[in-house]
């Protein structure tokens, strides 16, 4: 099964957006701040890791650049959430190593088609491709 | 009585409304995330008694998010200013 890191702080977000992605079928690991967020892309060694920006202890730039500088973890893509949706925010999060960007409020099926691209255009086990954004 | 609009440089001065709009757009995520789950649920569970007063929910979460972008374009936070305070108690699991 697909399993993805959610980094997020916000408990609603946390709750929505894991509960969402498993019912398409995709294991769910959960941090609460970006060093936590660094500790478990180690440990759990997700597929893809899906980062809110605005982070306590550390923020999701800084976790996003400890995980494409470290030789165990760069290789896991890593998607910018953010509530802002102005493009500097896009290239920030870019620069800082993530390999897309999505903005708050989450529409699934754009972030759904952004995950299995990401993945190699597999959908998670059992669930159905998502449908094209619009 | 209403002045000039307020040029980009002058909204970047100002943080409150930039803060406001992350606080605003923030429980309207999730009045549009929770909407849209329960929605599919519904939907999935064969509840069409629930499915088109859930559609109006996301529909007017969708309404006042559009109305908050286009009124406060340009007054978004920066990450800094949205950073919880060193007081703020951890978030809970």
């Amino acid at each position: 099964m697909t399993k993805i890191l959610l980094v997020e702080d916000n408990e609603m977000n946390r709750d929505m957006l894991s509960r969402r992605l498993e019912r398409k079928g995709y294991e769910v690991v959960l941090a609460v701040d970006g060093q936590e967020g660094v500790e478990m892309a180690t440990s759990e060694a997700p597929d893809l890791v899906l980062m809110d920006m605005s982070l306590p202890v550390l923020d999701g730039w800084a976790a996003t650049r400890r995980l494409k500088a470290s030789p165990e973890t760069r290789h896991i893509p890593v998607i910018a959430l953010t509530a802002h949706a102005m493009s500097s925010d896009r290239e920030k999060a870019l620069e800082a190593g993530c390999d897309e960007y999505d903005t708050k409020p989450i529409e699934l099926p754009r972030l759904l088609g952004k995950i299995e691209a990401l993945l190699g255009g597999a959908p998670a086990d059992g669930a159905p491709p998502a449908e094209a954004a619009p | 009585m209403s002045g000039p609009p307020a040029t980009d440089g002058e909204r970047i001065r100002h943080p409150v409304p930039a803060e406001l709009v992350h606080e605003l757009r923030t429980p309207l995520a999730h009045i549009i995330g929770y909407s849209e789950m329960l929605l599919e649920q519904a939907a999935a569970a064969g509840h069409a008694e629930y499915v088109d007063d859930l559609r109006k929910v996301k529909a007017a979460g969708l309404r006042l998010l559009a109305l908050l972008d286009e009124n406060f374009r340009g007054m978004r936070p920066t990450a800094e200013s949205v950073a919880p305070a060193p007081e703020s108690p951890p978030p809970s699991r």
